[in-house]
């Protein structure tokens, strides 16, 4: 009967019988237990696992060798006033010259420097970040891609085309690769043919006569028939005076 | 093919890439700025009491030795309020007096006053610690009071330093104090203790094996409610 009417009350609360574990043991921090065999075995299988990110690389993507030598700057005020520097020196020089530098010795370097200076020339050096920050987004971009290995530039005021190739034919370390001529790129051919232009009115002659060329073409053709007649004639006659 | 050609295809190979070397630009990045930090009054450490002040009349009370206030973690001073440097506790122990003058007088004597200053991340000692006397027989109740203690849990931060300093130049005599310390602990700067709580997050994470200790405590796996005590249950077998 009870046991139904216990059973009809399913709300019926459960009272627990409570026991309270005291630890008799007491613990030494500093030194701990070391853990029983069940525990050991426990905190072993419970150990993390971590997989290897290195697993599926390649040696050269390991290697960290290299790392220390390309760390850029990210950002060098002395460099920006240097790149701000040399885009002025594009923007005021008239003929702008790009060499290739093969190594040379300093004391080389500096005559290279002595003799450019004497004809009012700037021979400088800059690397390939300060002109990137100088060049980038100005008409004069495309000189980057000339920038591989070592470089040289000369800013010159004035257009002594001929007088720079003189100087820089005593040092076969540098080998010319283009140049600026008045804010055009031109390759190394097109400034020797500069270089041979001696001066404003030779130029000037020159192209008068190219225009001419067609009008005295056709009077020499006209004319020719006339001149071999009058050169043969001439020959009959000193030939007959000989006699 | 002979052995002249099977040279020159193994040098084309294994040919090492040239190294031009070359020289930058010049960097001399500017001195941190100390703007941001407001140099305290005091800036030494204060003198801890031997003993705690009690009410006049009161009889100093003994106290049980309560080693739970040492076991588990530190979840409440366990980061640096001024964020700069200073002593961990990585694991729990107890600080004496003699600890404390140990430390005031070390920092004291290697900090320079004018840019650094130093302060106390615990109490000063308040639990008791009874001792019975040296070769005294048991019973007779409990013995009198030797000294007093500053109970500390892992992690706990022992001392701050801050001031208009670098790491580097606090590191060696905190590291030689935190050497001296009853217990493992560590000298940190703010960076560090971040940099450890993301590795921390970051290896659980990472963690492969799908039973760590919590889960097997909590699915109570393998019967181990049986064994494990109550800290235990409550820090997963990751402290004493």
């Amino acid at each position: 009967m009870s046991l139904i009417c216990r059973k009809a009350f399913l709300l019926e609360r459960c009272k627990p019988f409570l026991q309270p574990k005291r630890l008799k043991s007491k613990i030494n921090v500093q030194k701990p237990k070391a853990p029983h065999h069940e525990k050991a075995t426990f905190l072993a299988f419970t150990k993390p696992i971590f997989l290897n990110p290195n697993y599926e690389k390649r040696p050269i993507e390991l290697c960290t060798k290299g790392e220390q030598l390309w760390k850029k700057d990210e950002d060098n005020p002395f460099q920006r006033i240097i790149a701000g520097e040399l885009l002025r020196w594009f923007q005021s020089s008239r003929l702008v010259v790009f060499y290739h530098m093969n190594p040379m010795s300093s004391d080389d370097q500096f005559k290279a420097y002595a003799l450019f200076q004497k004809q009012k020339m700037h021979f400088k050096n800059y690397g390939k970040e300060t002109l990137r920050m100088a060049l980038e987004g100005t008409p004069y971009e495309s000189v980057l891609d000339f920038y591989i290995s070592r470089n040289m530039i000369v800013f010159s005021p004035e257009l002594e085309v001929k007088k720079l190739l003189k100087v820089s034919k005593k040092f076969p370390q540098l080998i010319l690769l283009a140049a600026i001529f008045e804010g055009k790129f031109i390759s190394k051919d097109e400034l020797m043919e500069y270089s041979l232009i001696p001066n404003l009115q030779t130029a000037q002659a020159g192209l008068v006569q190219t225009l001419d060329r067609v009008g005295s073409n056709l009077i020499q053709n006209l004319n020719s028939q006339q001149n071999i007649l009058v050169g043969q004639l001439q020959e009959r006659a000193k030939q007959l005076e000989e006699k | 093919m002979n052995i002249r050609t099977l040279s020159n295809l193994l040098l084309k190979t294994y040919k090492t890439p040239p190294l031009i070397q070359i020289c930058g630009f010049k960097h001399f990045p500017a001195p941190p700025s100390y703007d941001h930090i407001k140099m305290p009054d005091r800036t030494k450490l204060t003198i801890i009491e031997k003993v705690p002040q009690y009410p006049p009349g009161l009889r100093p009370p003994k106290m049980q030795k309560r080693l739970r206030y040492m076991r588990g973690a530190e979840t409440l001073h366990n980061f640096l309020l001024y964020k700069q440097y200073g002593i961990v506790a990585l694991t729990g122990g107890r600080l004496k007096w003699i600890h404390f003058e140990m430390m005031r007088l070390a920092i004291g004597r290697a900090m320079d006053t004018q840019r650094m200053f130093a302060l106390w991340r615990v109490d000063a000692p308040w639990q008791p610690v009874t001792k019975r006397g040296q070769g005294q027989r048991l019973g007779g109740g409990k013995g009198a009071i030797d000294h007093y203690v500053t109970p500390i849990k892992a992690g706990r931060v022992i001392l701050e330093l801050g001031g208009k300093c670098e790491y580097a130049e606090v590191q060696d005599f905190l590291h030689k104090v935190a050497m001296k310390l009853p217990f493992k602990a560590m000298a940190v700067s703010h960076q560090m203790l971040e940099k450890i709580r993301l590795k921390e997050e970051e290896d659980e994470r990472n963690n492969v094996n799908p039973y760590t200790m919590k889960y097997v405590i909590q699915n109570n796996m393998g019967g181990c409610h049986r064994w494990l005590s109550p800290f235990d249950l409550k820090w997963f077998c990751k402290h004493t």
